[in-house]
């Protein structure tokens, strides 16, 4: 059965000032799905987020939650939302049995053993001050307060972000407690490519406010191909070839990264005439950093080291 | 919402309870200082002292300020505030959960040590002054200021984007101090407050949808900060103004009458409120040197007003009060009080309408007195009919003045005694009189204004001293003053028109002035023709005020006054009338003729302006008109409160285009797609991006 998608975002486009920060989005989010959101600092990922939410407001475009209009979510459908914030903020006053207290009173459906079972797994104590919370802690008391309500759609923005692997590793292990539930998806936006590649299903890309990439995690690291040619002399400046992310040009070595290379790319790479032509297996992360990073050639000759 | 409100209050009790200790502290300071040494009450009786005042003009608003500051600026941090608003309740209810935990906690800070204040001077043993509930009146209305500026506070700091969005809420809790401060009634002061309370919630309720923007709010909370946002220009006005022009500009040009201490009639001629010269009435200038400009106001009698009517009423009241509600004068005043501490200090208690006896020392009640007489502490009082009046006859003792007889009390001795009158007849008025010629002499009388004469009774020993026949038609010219020369054998009565008659028709008819002996024979009269009226001299800033009001202001007043006029009220008549007073006339036609021109002016300008900046022609039209209602504040509003369509140079034509447009208003172009440069990698979606 064809399930309506749980996230719409449609043409979004969003505007600090007269500074386009979001441009033209579109994005379908499946149930069941893992979504990881994937960009630059400032590329938009958390004001897409915010904007799905419902807490600022569209340009032009719209964005729609469980089919709602997200400047219009009603409460009932915020209580299906789970919305973990960066940063990780919790009332420093609060005790952390407080602290679920609180959270509980607005959501009409929450699971204290979830909670519970969070908190404990985080060696987190009821009795023990938030605000004397290291940055693990806190970040695992604000996934046991999203994670509680049980909730359908769960929106983590950088979850990870500031905590040492240790705490990562955690706060990963309680949020796939959550995929294990049918038709849960989450939708979550990080840096660290390692977390993504774990969990997540399909990734977004933003880059520079547009949508860049949105396909599998597989589909994303096959499109994304590294070449290294080898020359006997000083190689060639880098050939403007479609799909050319950046090029590195050492004294003897030309080391390409390409989007979508297909065996035209490389027979042209071939008319270069190297020594040999090295594909190399790119990891997530690199992929990434190629795809999101500087555009263009860079270049590294010892001669100019000796010159100076 | 439970929930909200005890998080709210768990998190700002502390700073509530230090706010509730300092102004306490102030507010205990405020009242007991100088409590001891004001004899003569002038600066204010126990809550209503200047001092204590002083205290709650400014401690709650600036409490209520920095609450609603605490209560939503730690919060603003960008991600706690999401993590806020994604709660699944409407926002609505975030904001008034947040608004009843700040009322309460406002109570506690503001509320809770003044009514420890009202207590202390409620309770006997603690001030020897006599409490009544009205003495709590301007208290109440700062409490309630204080309120206005907690949610001009929530207000101006949920809002941001724009400066005006943060600056106006704030002006517009200034521009109501102002009114809290000025208005004569508790009621005016009171509704004013309690509305700009409810506006400045309303817009605060919809500043939470929409924090940057007009946009995204509901219509009432626009409507409600549009109106907050006019207030706060008038704030902002009344704040340059303190600054331009602090203190109250006497700028009085034209002259007046006075009597100088020969016994005859001066005239003074003022220059924008200096005085520039001094002439007898034939014109001439006094030969005596003492009569010169610089030293003629140290050779003036000062007269008191007797009567402002004898006769027909026509609805004037015998004894006009127009007492503001912050005065203590308004509830109570001394009566029979002297600069020296006395054993007792005697008050005359306006509600109900009885004197009551402190003991200084124990300061607790002495005595009572009704009207069945002197009465011990604790009886049940039977306070004086309506049309009783108490007049202070000095020391220890107090005339009780009814509409036919006087009698005098004594209140060291506790005994009251009728006062004949020379003849048969009702009492249109009485007042206090002494000769401040010669200091030395102490002579004091008190004046009764009887139908046919004047009754002149000396302080002292209350024996009639004079009556004095009235020699002029006093059905017209009933506004009669007085005084005596310090030998006590020459009375001054100045004949003034009678307050009933138009302001127009009084300022065409002369006054006259009678020396008179004590036998009642006329000295000296003199005719005093009416003096030319100057045209009020109008300051820069008051002339632009006037002619840049609002047109729904200014024509809305002017038609309340006169519907208000015709159905008899005599306030509204009264400002009616100085509207179009001889001096003020051609201002009032003036500033008729010249608001409609400024507003259409101006809204011809928001028009233009606002399609100029890519607003639709409803917008346009819609500010255009507010323009017209309100005149400047309408066109300043449509600059700062607007949301004005943000542009970017179009792709196509590159003349600029709203952002928020789908179409380019100049050339019809669509907004282009990303473009593709290749590097894109999907899967089974289908995309935007323009190869």
């Amino acid at each position: 059965m064809n399930m309506p998608p749980v996230i719409e975002i449609d043409r979004l486009t969003k505007y600090y000032g007269t500074r386009e920060i979001v441009r033209d989005l579109s994005l379908k989010v499946s149930p069941g799905t893992i979504y990881g959101f994937l960009g630059r600092n400032g590329m938009g990922k958390t004001t897409t987020i915010r904007i799905l939410l419902g807490i600022e407001d569209p340009t032009r475009g719209s964005t729609r939650v469980f089919g709602q209009d997200s400047q219009k979510l009603a409460p009932e459908t915020r209580a299906r939302i789970g919305y973990l914030p960066e940063g990780h903020h919790v009332y420093g006053w609060m005790t952390v049995k407080e602290c679920g207290r609180f959270q509980a009173s607005f959501f009409p459906k929450w699971n204290q053993e979830i909670f519970e079972a969070v908190i404990t797994h985080f060696r987190l104590e009821p009795k023990m001050k938030a605000s004397h919370l290291s940055r693990g802690q806190r970040a695992g008391l604000c996934l046991a307060m999203t994670l509680a309500p049980e909730p359908e759609l769960l929106v983590l923005d950088d979850p990870a972000l500031g905590l040492d692997p240790v705490a990562r590793r955690s706060l990963l292990q309680s949020m796939l407690y959550v995929t294990r539930q049918p038709n849960r998806t989450i939708l979550f936006s990080s840096h660290l490519l390692s977390d993504v590649e774990r969990v997540a299903d399909r990734i977004a890309v933003l880059d520079g406010g547009t949508l860049r990439a949105d396909c599998t995690v597989e589909r994303f690291r096959e499109s994304l191909r590294h070449y290294v040619l080898k020359f006997d002399a000083i190689p060639p400046p880098a050939p403007a070839l479609p799909g050319l992310l950046e090029s590195f040009r050492t004294d003897r070595e030309l080391a390409l990264t390409f989007a979508n290379a297909t065996s035209d790319t490389e027979a042209q790479l071939a008319s270069l005439r190297p020594a040999g032509i090295e594909p190399v297996q790119m990891t997530l992360e690199d992929a990434f950093v190629s795809y999101v990073g500087e555009r263009g050639e860079k270049t590294f000759f010892m001669r100019d080291l000796e010159h100076k | 919402m439970s929930a909200l409100i005890w998080k709210e209050l768990r998190e700002n009790f502390k700073w509530a309870l230090l706010a509730m200790l300092v102004l306490g502290t102030a507010e205990l300071g405020g009242l007991c200082m100088g409590s001891d040494a004001d004899y003569f009450y002038n600066h204010g009786i126990t809550l209503c002292r200047e001092s204590f005042l002083l205290v709650t003009t400014f401690g709650p608003p600036a409490i209520g300020f920095l609450l609603g500051c605490l209560q939503i600026i730690p919060e603003l941090n960008r991600d706690r505030w999401a993590a806020l608003l994604h709660r699944p309740i409407p926002w609505g209810t975030l904001f008034f959960g947040k608004a009843i935990a700040g009322i309460l906690l406002y109570l506690v800070a503001a509320g809770v040590p003044y009514l420890g204040c009202v207590w202390l001077a409620a309770t006997p043993g603690h001030f020897a002054e006599p409490f009544v509930p009205g003495l709590m009146l301007p208290g109440i209305a700062d409490l309630i200021t204080g309120l206005v500026y907690y949610f001009a506070a929530l207000l101006a700091a949920l809002q941001y984007g724009r400066v005006a969005f943060r600056v106006l809420p704030l002006f517009a809790a200034v521009h109501l101090t102002f009114f809290v401060q000025r208005a004569t009634d508790f009621n005016d002061a009171v509704w004013a407050a309690v509305w700009m309370t409810v506006a400045l919630g309303i817009a605060g309720w919809g500043a939470i949808y929409s924090r940057e923007q007009l946009r995204g709010r509901p219509w009432l909370s626009q409507l409600a900060l549009l109106i907050v946002s006019f207030y706060g220009l008038c704030g902002l006005t009344d704040f340059a103004r303190l600054i331009v022009r602090p203190g109250d500009d006497y700028s009085f040009t034209g002259s007046q009458y006075v009597l100088n201490d020969e016994g005859r009639p001066l005239r003074l001629n003022y220059q924008r409120g200096v005085l520039v010269s001094a002439q007898e009435t034939d014109g001439s200038t006094p030969s005596d040197p003492k009569y010169k400009p610089d030293r003629v106001r140290n050779h003036i009698r000062y007269l008191n007003s007797a009567s402002s009517y004898i006769g027909d009423s026509h609805g004037v009241q015998r004894f006009r009060k127009d007492s503001h509600y912050r005065s203590s004068y308004n509830y109570l005043h001394p009566g029979g009080s002297f600069p020296q501490p006395q054993p007792e200090q005697w008050f005359f208690i306006v509600e109900p309408r009885i004197l009551v006896g402190i003991s200084t020392p124990r300061k607790t009640i002495a005595a009572i007195l009704d009207a069945r007489g002197f009465q011990p502490p604790g009886a049940t009082p039977v306070p004086f009919a309506a049309n009783v009046e108490i007049q202070s006859m000095g020391q220890d003792s107090d005339l009780l003045v009814g509409p036919d007889n006087l009698r005098f009390a004594d209140l060291a001795r506790r005994t009251v005694a009728d006062i004949p009158l020379p003849i048969p007849s009702p009492i249109y008025g009485v007042c206090s009189a002494w000769a401040n010629d010669d200091v030395s002499t102490n002579l004091q009388i008190t004046a009764i204004s009887l139908r046919t004469a004047m009754a002149v009774y000396d302080n002292k020993d209350q024996h009639l001293m004079a009556t004095l026949p009235y020699h002029r038609d006093v059905e017209r010219w009933g506004q009669i003053e007085v005084t005596l020369n310090s030998q006590g054998d020459r009375f001054y009565l100045w004949y003034k028109p009678t307050l009933w008659i138009s302001r127009k028709e009084r300022e065409g008819m002369p006054d006259y002035l009678d020396e008179m002996t004590a036998q009642g024979e006329v000295v000296h009269s003199y005719t005093l023709p009416p003096l030319p009226r100057t045209p009020s001299q109008q300051t820069r800033d008051e002339y632009l005020s006037l002619r840049l009001q609002s047109p729904a202001f200014f024509f809305g007043t002017l038609l309340y006054q006169k519907v208000g006029a015709l159905l008899g009220s005599h306030r509204l008549r009264v400002g009616l009338d100085a509207r179009f007073a001889e001096n003020r006339i051609s201002q009032t036609r003036e500033a008729a003729t010249l608001i409609p021109i400024f507003s259409l002016v101006c809204a011809g300008i928001t028009l233009a302006w606002a399609r100029r900046a890519h607003f639709s022609w409803a917008q346009a039209a819609t500010w255009a008109g507010l323009a017209l209602a309100l005149n400047i504040a309408g066109l300043l509003l449509f600059r700062f409160v607007a949301d004005w369509p943000r542009v970017v140079p179009c792709a196509a034509c590159r003349c600029p285009r709203p952002i928020e447009r789908q179409t380019c208003p100049h050339c019809a172009d669509h907004w282009p797609a990303p473009a593709s440069n290749g590097t894109e990698i999907f899967d089974h979606h289908t995309h935007p991006l323009s190869s």
